[in-house]
C-alpha cells in the first residue's frame, strides 16, 4: 500500500536528520517555527485548493494567518495573502470568479473580502456590525449567509467607563466569550450585489452552522430552543425558507446534541452527527453518523455498532457515500457508508497518522488533512484509499531538527484494565533508563493520537522518556470506557496513569527514581490527583488544573455538567469533597509541584492552580505558581507558549536530573 | 477578614434633620458632590492648615484630589493647586519655606514630591525618583527628605510589549490593589534636597514603613517585620537607625504582635506607639494599645490598656507633655489625652460624632477631623474642650438635599447580649412602620458609628428604616465582645442582627412583611449566612462576599487568618465546611439576592459572589450578578458608586415595596 511508502518517506526525513551535524534535537524555541494549516476549501473547478497557513511573524512576535493555494496535481503552490494582518477561511463563490476570505484589516472587525480570480488584490465585501463568525455562498453565487453575534454594547461607541456587566444567565462564563450576558449569534443573509443586509432568525437563542441546500431555497442550521438552552446540551437542527421572515422547520428532536448537517449534493439527504446520550448534559458520550431526509423524516443512527466517535462527514460528489473520520485506539482513520447498500468500508485505515478536515474532490477523490508522530499536519489528496502529499510546509524546520522516537504500548492496570499509550524517547535505542516524565492528556473525553506533538517532542529531546497515556474516560476505545469515570473523577485514571508507569519501569525505560508528571486542563486536575494518590513522583506540572473541585462551581463554565454528574453541591456535599480529596488530603503530596494557569481562563480558572500552589506553600513543599496575563485555558501568546514549555523543562530538570 | 465596609471617608456640618420645603431627597446621584477632605497638616507657626480635597471629575469620571489652605482663626480658605492631575500628601517643610505634595504631573515615572515656595509661585517638581513614593517626610533642618519607596516594576526597565508571566513564590502572594505579590520591596533612601542625590538607607526582602525623622534630626525611626518569612505572621517591630547611609539598625521592640506608628517626642527623648493586644501570629479579633518608650526602646509601657478600646492617630503635644489620641467607643469616636508624667487619661472631645484624625498645634490645641450623621468630615479646632469649625465644603450640597434622621438603639439577642445599633428613619418626627432595610457594615472588626454615612442616608431617603448594627465581632465594645466570633462565623453575628431587627418590629419602625437586608465585604458575608439562618427577608443585597470559605483559601489575601484562625483545610474540613452553610445549606435560602463584586477585587475575590449567584440561579431564586469592571474592594469609579446605590434601591423597591 502507499501509505506504508509514505509513512517510510517521512520516516526517511526524520532519520536524515540523525546524519547531519547541523541538525539539533527539538527545543521550545522550535515552536516559533512551526506553520499551522487548517480550513481547505476546493475550487468549483477542482484545480485549486484553497487553505489558511499560520506563521509566526517575527517583527510581530505574533502569528499571522495567509490564505494559500495549492493546485491539486501538485505542481504549484502560492501564498495569496500578505502582510501583518490574518486573512482566514479561505472559500470560493460557486461560480469560480471569487476567492473569499475574512480579515479583520481596516475595519479592526472581522468582514468577507473577495479576491477577484481574474486578479487584483482583495477588496471589503461586507461592513456588518458585531462579531461575524461564519459565512457560506449560497449555491447561485448570489447571496451569502452570514452568522454574526450581536454587538458589544449595542452597536454603540464603547464608553470611556466600562459598562457594568449584569448577570441573570444560569451559564454566565466561558473560556475565550468571557462573562455571558445576552449577545446572541444569529442569521443574516447578505446579497452581494446589492449589500443589503436582511436578518433570518432572532430571539435570545444562538444559531451556527448553517449549510444552503443544494437547490439554494433553504438552509439548514443548528439551534437550541428548549426552553432553558443554558441547562441542557439539547441542540437540533432547523431549516428555515433563505428569505427574510423565512419559515423555521425543525427536522431532530433527539434529547441530546445534533449537530453539524450535510446536504448530499442531490439535496436529497442531510448527513449530521448525535450524540449518544440523550440525557441534559453528559460528557461522556460520542457522535455517532445519522442521515435523514431533506424533510427530516427517515432519520437514522449509522454508526451505533461502530462504537467510536465519529466527526468531520462529507458526502461524495455523487451523493452515493458519505465519508467520515472514526477515532479508534490512538488514531483516526477514514471511513465510507454507501447509501444505496448501507454497507460500510474503511476508506483508509490511519495507521500511526490521524485525520482532520475531509473534503470530497470527486467521485473517489478527496482532500484530508494529515499529522503523524513526526509531521504537522499537511494536506494530502486521498485516491482510492491512497494518500498523495499536497503540501511540504513542515519540510524545512523539520529538516533542522532532530525528533524524539515515537511508539505505542500497552499496560495492565491494577484491575485489569488494558490502557493504551505513546512512548517518547529522545533515540530509537533505548540503552538505559531515563528520567521520566508522564505527560497527560486533557478532556478527559478525548485521546492521544500518533500526530505530531510539540509538547512531548520537546520534553523528549531534553532527554526524557516520555509518556501519554489514553487512561480510562479517553475516546477512541468505547463508550464504556469512557464512561467508567463517570462521578467518580481521580480513581480510575489514577490506576491507569500508574498502570503505565509501571510497565515503561518494567520495560527499563523509566527511572523508577526519577519519575515526573504533568498535564494541562484534565491533565492538570489529573495530576493533582496522581501525586496526592502516589509519592513516587520527584516533580510535577500542573496547568490549568484544579483540585477543590467544590471551588469551581459557580466560577468555571461547567455548573450544568456539575449539576447533572454531581449533583448539586448542597445535596450531594459528600461527593464534592470526594472528588477534591487532593485539597482535602493535601499533606499527601510530597511532590514539587510548578502550577501553572493563564489569568483569563474560565474554563478552569486560575483559583484551581493558586488553591494548590497555596496548600503546598503552606506545608513547604516546593512549590511556584506561573500566571500568563491576558490568556485563556488555551495560550496563544507565542513567547508564553515558548516560556511555558522551558519552564516544564527547567522545573523537571532541577528535580529528574 | 478585615474585610471593611469602604465608605466615604467624608466629614461634617451640623444640618437640622427637618427638612425644609425647598430641599430634595437625598439621591444616589448627590455622591457626584460629596468632596472628600484628607491629609490635614499644620504649619510650623500653627496659622495654617493644609489639606486635600478630592471632588468628582465627571468628564474623567475619577476623583481628583487638591490641595487647600485654611487658616487657623478661621477667615481664609483658599485652593494651592488645580487642574485635572491631583495633588496630595501636603506637607510644611519645617522651617515653613515650603508647601510640599505628591504629585504625577509631568513624570513618566509615576508620583514625584513637588515644592510650592511659600513667598509665591507654582509648584515645582523636586524628584525623579523610579518606583512608587510611598511615603515621605522632611528632616528638621529642611534640608532632606526621608523616602519610602518601593521597587520599581520590572527593574524600573520600560514594560515589554507583552506583559512578562508573573511567577509566584512567596505564601502571601494575593493582596487587594496590589496584585499578585511577587517580590517588590519598599525601603527607606534621604533625598538631599540641594544636591538631588539619593542615599539608600535600608535593603533587603522586607519591608519599611512609617518612617519619621527624630526632632534632633540624629534618628530615623521605622517599622518593618524582620522575622523568617514576614508573609507569616504580622510582628512588625520598630527600629531605628541613624540617618545616614550605611547606618547600623536597632531594634526597640520585640513583642510578638505588631508594634506600629513610632511617633518622637518633641525632645527625641520618647516614642510613642501603638502595638497589639494579642501576641499571636495573627489575630483579626484585635485593638491596638498606645505605648511609650524611650528614645533606645527601654522602659516600655502601655498606657491605654485600661480603657479597653482601639486607640489610633496618636500626636505629641508641642510641649511634650501629653500624647493626644483617638478611641473608638460604642458608635463614637472620641479624642482623648495622656500625661505622659501621670499616666492620666483625659477625655478632649466626645459626644455623638466620630474624630477621623487629630493634629497637635502649638498652644496647646488640636486640629480635628470630624464627621456626624449629618455632615461628612470637615475640620475643626479643638481649642479649650470647645470645637470649632474650620472647613465648609460639605455645605453647598448638604444645603440643597434633606437628610435622614439618625437615632442610636439597643437590642437583646436571643442569648441575651446587648447590642448597639444606629436607625434610618426618612423622617424624625412622623417616625412610623416602614419597609426596612439592615445594612450591615464589613470588617467584622469595625463599627458604625455616629458618622455621615452615604449608603443608610441615600437608602432611608428612598423611603426605608435602614439600620446599622454592631453586632459581635464589631469593636468598640471591648476586646472580648470583637473576639466573640473567633473562628465561629456566621452565628452570635447573626443572632445580633436579628435581635437588632425583632426590636425594631417591635418598637413599630420595621414591617416585618418587608424586610431587606445587605451589606458590602464581611456584610456580604453576613448577608449570606443570615438569609441561610432565616426566611423572613424579602430581598437582600450581597456586595463583595463569599459563603463557600474553602474557596477562598488560597484565592483572596486571607491565607494566614485562615490558617490561624480556622486551621488548615486538610486538617479541619469539617470545620470550614461548617463555616460555608449558606453555600452547603443553599436549598434553605428563599430570599431574592442581588450578588456585587468589583472584577479585580482580591479582598473578596469575585467567585465567592459567583457561587452563590449560581446556586441560588440553580434553584430558581430570583438573583443577579453586577460586575463592576477594574474595580477592587472598594469600588472607587464615581459612576459605578452611584450605579451600586441606584440598584440597591430599584432592588430593593422590587421586593419591599
Amino acid at each position: 500500500m502507499n501509505r506504508t511508502k509514505l509513512l517510510i518517506a517521512v520516516a526517511l526525513i526524520g532519520n536524515a536528520a540523525f546524519a547531519q551535524s547541523e541538525i539539533k534535537p527539538f527545543k521550545p524555541a522550535d515552536l516559533d517555527l512551526i506553520p499551522a494549516l487548517s480550513n481547505p476549501s476546493l475550487s468549483p473547478d477542482n484545480k485549486w485548493v484553497a487553505y489558511e497557513l499560520s506563521e509566526m511573524d517575527t517583527a510581530k512576535k505574533a502569528r499571522v494567518t495567509h490564505v494559500w493555494m495549492k493546485s491539486f496535481d501538485g505542481k504549484e503552490s502560492l501564498e495569496l495573502t500578505h502582510g501583518s494582518e490574518s486573512a482566514n477561511e479561505p472559500k470560493w463563490s460557486p461560480d469560480g470568479k471569487y476567492l473569499s476570505f475574512m480579515a479583520e484589516r481596516q475595519t479592526g472587525a472581522a468582514q468577507v473580502w473577495l479576491m477577484d480570480r481574474r486578479g487584483g488584490e482583495g477588496r471589503k465585501l461586507t461592513d456588518v456590525k458585531g462579531e461575524l463568525s461564519d459565512y457560506i455562498w449560497s449555491p447561485d453565487g448570489a447571496k451569502l449567509v452570514l452568522v454574526i453575534r450581536d454587538p458589544e454594547n449595542g452597536g454603540k461607541p464603547e464608553p470611556k467607563t466600562a459598562p457594568v456587566i449584569k448577570i441573570d444567565r444560569y451559564h454566565f462564563k466561558q473560556d475565550l466569550d468571557g462573562y455571558l450576558q445576552h449577545r446572541r449569534s444569529h442569521l443574516y443573509l447578505f446579497d452581494v450585489v446589492t449589500k443589503k443586509l436582511d436578518t433570518l432568525t432572532m430571539g435570545d437563542v444562538d444559531e451556527s452552522s448553517p449549510q444552503w441546500s443544494p437547490d439554494g431555497k433553504v438552509i439548514a442550521f443548528v439551534s437550541n430552543h428548549s426552553t432553558d438552552p443554558d441547562r441542557n446540551d439539547n441542540t437540533d437542527i432547523f431549516t428555515i425558507e433563505a428569505k427574510k421572515g423565512g419559515q423555521i422547520k425543525q427536522l431532530t428532536n433527539w434529547k441530546g446534541h445534533d449537530i453539524n448537517p450535510h446536504w448530499s449534493p442531490d439535496g436529497k439527504y442531510i448527513a449530521y452527527l448525535r450524540s449518544t446520550s440523550d440525557a441534559d448534559y453528559y460528557i461522556y458520550q460520542h457522535d455517532v453518523l445519522c442521515m435523514m431526509d431533506a424533510d427530516g423524516q427517515n432519520n437514522k443512527p449509522l454508526t451505533l455498532e461502530v462504537d467510536r466517535p465519529v466527526s468531520n462527514q462529507a458526502w461524495s460528489t455523487d451523493s452515493k457515500n458519505i465519508i467520515y473520520l472514526v477515532s479508534d485506539d490512538r488514531i483516526r482513520y477514514i471511513a465510507q457508508y454507501n447509501i444505496a447498500t448501507g454497507s460500510f468500508s474503511k476508506v483508509n485505515d490511519g495507521h500511526e497518522c490521524s485525520f482532520e478536515n475531509l473534503i470530497a474532490h470527486s467521485e473517489d477523490q478527496w482532500i484530508v488533512k494529515m499529522t503523524n508522530p513526526y509531521l504537522p499536519a499537511e494536506l494530502f489528496a486521498l485516491e482510492s484509499g491512497k494518500l498523495r502529499r499536497l503540501t511540504w510546509h513542515q519540510h524545512n524546520w523539520l529538516n533542522k531538527v532532530k525528533l524524539a522516537y515515537v511508539k505505542g504500548f500497552q499496560s495492565k492496570s491494577s484491575d485489569g484494565t488494558l490502557v493504551s499509550g505513546i512512548l517518547y524517547t529522545p533515540d530509537s535505542i533505548i540503552n538505559k533508563k531515563l528520567p521520566f516524565v508522564l505527560y497527560i492528556h486533557g478532556g478527559p473525553t478525548d485521546q492521544d493520537e500518533f500526530a505530531f506533538d510539540d509538547t512531548r517532542q520537546a520534553l523528549a529531546c531534553a532527554g526524557y522518556a516520555v509518556a501519554t497515556v489514553n487512561y480510562r474516560g479517553s475516546t477512541g476505545r468505547g463508550l464504556n470506557y469512557c464512561k467508567a469515570i463517570y462521578a467518580d473523577w481521580g480513581n480510575k485514571e489514577v490506576k491507569d496513569l500508574l498502570g503505565a508507569v509501571d510497565e515503561l519501569v518494567k520495560q527499563g525505560v523509566a527511572d523508577p527514581d526519577h519519575l515526573g508528571i504533568g498535564g494541562w486542563s484534565y491533565g492538570g486536575i489529573l495530576t493533582d490527583y496522581t501525586i496526592a494518590s502516589d509519592t513516587r513522583f520527584k516533580a510535577a506540572i500542573s496547568g490549568s488544573g484544579s483540585a477543590l473541585q467544590v471551588s469551581m462551581y459557580g466560577s468555571d463554565q461547567w455548573t450544568v455538567q456539575y449539576d447533572n454528574e454531581l449533583g448539586k453541591p448542597w445535596k450531594n456535599a459528600e461527593k464534592y469533597i470526594k472528588l477534591s480529596y487532593p485539597f482535602f488530603h493535601a499533606d499527601r503530596i510530597k511532590t514539587p509541584v510548578m502550577f501553572m494557569s493563564g489569568m483569563k481562563d474560565f474554563n478552569v480558572p486560575t483559583a484551581g492552580g493558586e488553591q494548590m500552589y497555596q496548600a503546598l506553600k503552606s506545608q513547604g513543599v516546593p512549590t511556584e505558581l506561573i500566571l500568563y496575563p491576558g490568556q485563556f485555558h488555551e495560550f496563544t501568546e507565542p513567547s508564553y507558549l515558548v516560556d511555558r514549555l522551558k519552564r516544564y523543562i527547567a522545573w523537571y530538570d532541577r528535580y529528574l536530573k | 477578614m478585615k474585610k471593611n465596609l469602604l465608605l466615604f471617608a467624608v466629614v461634617t456640618l451640623a444640618i437640622s434633620a427637618t427638612a425644609q420645603q425647598t430641599k430634595k431627597p437625598f439621591l444616589p446621584a448627590d455622591v457626584y458632590r460629596i468632596p472628600t477632605l484628607s491629609d490635614a497638616e499644620v504649619s510650623p507657626d500653627g496659622k495654617w492648615a493644609i489639606y486635600s480635597l478630592s471632588e468628582v471629575d465627571t468628564a474623567k469620571d475619577g476623583r481628583v484630589s487638591h490641595l487647600w489652605m485654611q487658616s487657623w482663626d478661621g477667615k481664609a480658605s483658599l485652593q494651592l493647586t488645580y487642574g485635572d492631575e491631583a495633588a496630595s500628601s501636603p506637607k510644611f517643610s519645617p522651617d515653613g519655606k515650603f508647601i510640599s505634595f505628591i504629585s504625577s504631573r509631568e513624570s513618566k515615572k509615576g508620583a514625584q514630591v513637588w515644592l510650592m515656595d511659600r513667598r509665591g509661585g507654582e509648584g515645582k517638581k523636586l524628584t525623579d525618583i523610579k518606583g512608587s513614593i510611598e511615603d515621605y517626610s522632611w528632616s528638621p533642618d529642611a534640608q532632606k527628605l526621608l523616602l519610602t519607596i518601593e521597587d520599581p516594576e520590572n527593574g524600573g526597565k520600560p514594560d515589554p510589549k507583552t506583559a512578562l508571566p508573573i511567577k509566584i513564590d512567596r505564601y502571601h502572594f494575593k493582596q487587594d490593589v496590589a496584585g499578585y505579590l511577587q517580590h517588590l520591596h519598599s525601603h527607606l533612601y534621604v533625598f538631599d534636597i540641594k544636591t538631588q542625590k539619593l542615599d539608600t538607607l535600608t535593603k533587603g526582602n522586607y519591608d519599611e514603613q512609617q518612617a519619621e525623622w527624630s526632632p534632633d534630626g540624629k534618628q530615623i525611626v521605622f517599622v518593618s517585620n524582620r522575622t523568617a518569612d514576614p508573609d507569616k505572621n504580622e510582628n512588625l517591630d520598630i527600629f531605628v537607625l541613624d540617618s545616614k547611609p550605611g547606618a547600623q539598625m536597632q531594634q526597640l521592640t520585640t513583642w510578638n504582635g505588631p508594634d506600629e506608628t513610632p511617633h518622637w517626642s518633641p525632645d527625641s527623648k520618647y516614642i510613642c506607639y501603638t502595638r497589639s493586644t494579642s501576641d499571636a501570629n495573627y489575630m483579626m479579633y484585635d485593638q491596638h494599645i498606645l505605648c511609650l518608650m524611650d528614645a533606645d526602646g527601654k522602659n516600655n509601657r502601655l498606657l491605654t490598656a485600661q480603657l479597653d478600646r482601639p486607640v489610633v492617630g496618636a500626636a505629641w503635644c508641642k510641649d511634650g507633655k501629653s500624647i493626644g489620641f483617638l478611641v473608638s467607643d460604642d458608635r463614637m469616636r472620641y479624642a482623648a489625652s495622656v500625661d505622659v508624667g501621670s499616666g492620666q487619661i483625659t477625655t478632649l472631645l466626645k459626644g455623638k460624632f466620630s474624630i477621623g484624625d487629630i493634629t497637635a498645634i502649638p498652644g496647646g490645641n488640636w486640629l480635628l477631623q470630624k464627621s456626624d450623621p449629618y455632615t461628612p468630615a470637615e475640620l475643626y479646632g479643638l481649642e479649650n474642650g470647645a470645637a470649632r469649625r474650620l472647613t465648609f465644603h460639605q455645605q453647598t450640597w448638604l444645603n440643597t438635599v434633606s437628610l435622614a434622621h439618625v437615632e442610636g438603639f439597643q437590642s437583646k439577642s436571643s442569648d441575651g447580649t446587648l447590642v448597639s445599633g444606629l436607625v434610618y428613619t426618612p423622617d424624625s418626627v412622623n417616625r412610623k412602620k416602614l419597609p426596612m432595610v439592615m445594612f450591615i457594615h464589613g470588617g467584622p472588626v469595625g463599627q458604625d458609628e455616629y458618622a455621615f454615612d452615604i449608603t443608610r442616608q441615600v437608602l432611608s431617603s428612598a423611603g426605608y428604616t435602614v439600620i446599622g448594627v454592631n453586632y459581635r465581632g464589631s469593636n468598640g465594645r471591648g476586646i472580648n465582645y470583637s473576639k466573640a466570633i473567633y473562628a465561629d462565623w456566621g452565628n452570635k453575628e447573626v443572632k445580633d442582627l436579628l435581635g437588632a431587627v425583632d426590636e425594631m418590629v417591635k418598637q413599630g419602625l420595621a414591617d416585618p412583611d418587608h424586610l431587606g437586608i445587605g451589606g458590602w465585604s464581611y456584610g456580604g458575608i453576613l448577608t449570606d449566612y443570615t438569609i441561610a439562618s432565616d426566611t423572613r427577608f424579602k430581598a437582600a443585597a450581597s456586595g463583595a462576599g463569599s459563603s463557600l470559605q474553602t474557596t477562598m483559601y488560597g484565592s483572596d489575601q486571607y491565607v494566614l487568618q485562615y490558617e490561624s484562625e480556622i486551621g488548615l483545610p486538610w486538617k479541619k474540613a469539617d470545620k470550614w465546611v461548617a463555616l460555608s452553610y449558606p453555600f452547603f445549606h443553599a436549598d434553605r435560602i428563599k430570599t431574592p439576592t442581588l450578588f456585587m463584586s468589583g472584577l479585580k477585587d482580591f479582598n473578596v475575590p469575585t467567585a465567592g459572589s459567583e457561587q452563590m449567584y449560581q446556586a441560588l440561579k440553580s434553584q430558581g431564586i430570583p438573583t443577579e450578578l453586577i460586575l463592576y469592571p477594574n474595580s477592587f474592594h472598594g469600588i472607587s469609579k464615581p459612576s459605578y458608586q452611584v450605579d451600586r446605590l441606584q440598584r440597591y434601591i430599584e432592588w430593593y423597591n422590587k421586593y419591599l415595596k
